[in-house]
């Protein structure tokens, strides 16, 4: 099994912020949405741009390149010009409030 | 004051340091400026055009090392048994970019052809490759061309002489063996061939133990008129290693430049094939595969220059993704205004085994003649319904039919290589590549 990789601590990513972790070299983007973290692949599905950079919008991503808009809890691309979903990753929150992410495809 | 890339920067810091050939000034000049350019330019990111697809995080986060000539050794065994069955070549072999002479065939050249590891041919001849090295990859070409011309170890030079047919092959076997840290292996390749002249140019990239290193290469072919140049470039690096090469040929009147470029290994590649048809009746061929799974991401991008009437190219490219593989194809067409009455074709068709896989392939033209026929054409599919049912209703069960189809489809791409030992042995590793490799085997 992969290994769990660390953001940060919980206090330090508010609201509607993320971070950008390089997951065993895949660029993954961790969120908060009201204390719950979400994690999706730093890759607009529409032509490749990175999704960090963009703004967040209810809970979405905004792509900053064309504004496609991805929802954060389920990766899903909402708006055209992306059609397709972005990866999304497992999160958890440690005793210590160090939030964790990982890549399971290659398990 | 030019401001430095602080990746380049740091790249200058770790692989500064003497090479062979720093005592002629010619050289030592060139590296220099090379390095300038690289530190004005750094590596490409995916802001550029030409990149966007391909993010190279993964290696600029790392700090490859500069790798040690004294550890270029491999097992002899192992080296051994890379050889291409049934096929004689004058065989040079390099470990981390450094020619490992004890590896390599004693007696390199035949009747009308030289080949010498590049630091020896700037330790006895220097001024013969003055108008050469680096004379057709231009430094600025990118930040991987500029870094190779500052820090290349070495390579290999080739002349064949007018009117030779070598008959043998040349192999250059580049191997990638883990060696402590990461290191940035950079050969550079320097073939004249002769007018009239007939050679083949294996370059054969090899992984060993899973190496996590990097291979930075740069290959310059002269074609003069009548020539004919087949290549065979063969990248078999790690699953964990990382490849960049770029290619480039002029071709003069009547010449032939045949390339063939198989790629199956690497987590991340991209290779550059550029020619210019320089001069009426030159003539290309362009044949190449891509066979990705895991989370392989695989970058090609060609570029066919007509510069001159009269002038032929073919290019044919395949690719099959499974997985989560990422491949990229982008090939570039151009036709001067005055280049009347050329030809040119490309197709790129690939096959998709799974959702998760993904192709971005795209063809650029550019024409500025009228009188000319060009044609290109792109797919993305999976695999024909009709052609499974057909074999499924011969009794063939769904699973073999599947590999079976797949392994003619890449067959298409090898059916055009002339050397048969080759192909013979090529077709291994194809069917090994494919999902359903033991059912294959039952009938080919
Ligand atoms: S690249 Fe994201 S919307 Fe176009």
């Amino acid at each position: 099994m992969t290994d769990w990789v660390d953001v940060a601590h919980r206090d330090e990513i508010a609201h509607k912020e993320y971070r950008v972790v390089d997951v065993d070299d895949v660029e993954v983007v961790v969120f908060n949405l009201d204390g719950e973290f979400y994690a999706l692949e730093d890759v607009c599905t529409h032509d490749g741009a990175e999704l960090s950079g963009g703004h967040v919008e209810d809970e979405c991503i905004v792509c900053p390149r064309h504004g496609a808009k991805f929802s954060i809890r389920s990766g899903e691309a909402l708006t055209p010009p992306a059609y397709e979903a972005t990866e999304t990753f497992p999160v958890r929150v440690t005793e210590d409030g160090t939030v964790q992410v990982r890549d399971p495809r290659w398990d | 004051m030019s401001t430095v890339d602080p990746i380049a920067e740091r790249l200058i810091e770790r692989l500064g340091g003497e090479r062979p050939g720093d005592s002629v000034d010619w050289i030592a000049a060139l590296r220099s400026r090379a390095a300038e350019r690289l530190a004005a330019l750094g590596l490409p990111h995916t802001k550029i055009e030409d990149w966007k697809y391909t993010s190279l995080k993964p290696i600029t986060k790392r700090d490859f090392a500069r790798p040690d000539a004294a550890s270029a050794t491999a097992d002899a065994g192992a080296v051994e048994a890379l050889r291409i069955p049934g096929l004689e070549t004058h065989r040079l072999v390099f470990v981390n970019g450094h020619f490992a002479a004890a590896l390599s065939d004693r007696d390199l050249g035949a009747q009308g052809l030289t080949v010498k590891s590049l630091a020896a041919a700037f330790a006895e001849d220097p001024e013969a490759l003055r108008d050469r090295f680096a004379a057709l990859a231009p430094i600025d070409f990118s930040g991987f061309t500029a870094l190779n011309t500052a820090y290349a170890d070495d390579g290999a030079v080739i002349r064949v002489a007018p009117k030779t047919q070598v008959e043998r092959p040349i192999e250059l076997v580049f191997l990638s063996t883990p060696q402590g840290q990461p290191v940035m292996a950079q050969p550079r390749v320097i073939l004249d061939a002769g007018h009239h002249s007939e050679v083949t140019l294996i370059e054969h990239f090899v992984g060993l133990d899973d190496a996590a290193n990097l291979t930075n290469a740069v290959t310059e072919l002269k074609i003069d008129v009548g020539a004919q140049v087949t290549h065979y470039r063969l990248q078999r690096e790690s699953r964990k290693g990382f490849h960049i090469a770029s290619i480039h040929a002029e071709q003069a009147e009547n010449s032939r430049y045949a390339s063939h470029n198989v790629q199956i290994g690497g987590q991340l590649s991209r290779t550059d094939i550029n020619t210019a048809l320089n001069a009426e009746g030159a003539d290309t061929l362009f044949n190449g595969i891509y066979l990705l799974n895991g989370r392989q991401h695989s970058d090609t991008h060609t570029r066919i220059n007509h510069l001159a009437p009269h002038t032929y190219s073919e290019e044919s490219y395949r690719g099959i993704l499974n997985d989560h593989a990422r491949g990229v194809f982008n090939g570039r067409v151009y036709v001067a205004q005055n280049a009347q009455q050329i030809q040119a074709y490309q197709q790129n068709d690939n096959l998709l085994l799974s959702g998760r896989a993904e192709i971005d392939t795209k063809p650029e033209l550019e024409i500025y003649a009228d009188d000319v026929v060009c044609s290109h054409g792109a797919t993305i599919g999976r695999l024909d319904d009709n052609m499974l049912f057909y074999l499924r209703s011969r009794g063939v069960d769904e699973e073999a039919a599947r590999g079976l189809l797949l392994y003619a489809f890449a067959e298409g791409t090898v059916e055009k290589m002339g050397l048969e030992a080759l192909r013979t042995w090529l077709e291994g590793f194809v069917i090994d590549e494919l999902p359903q490799a033991e059912r294959v085997r039952e009938f080919v």
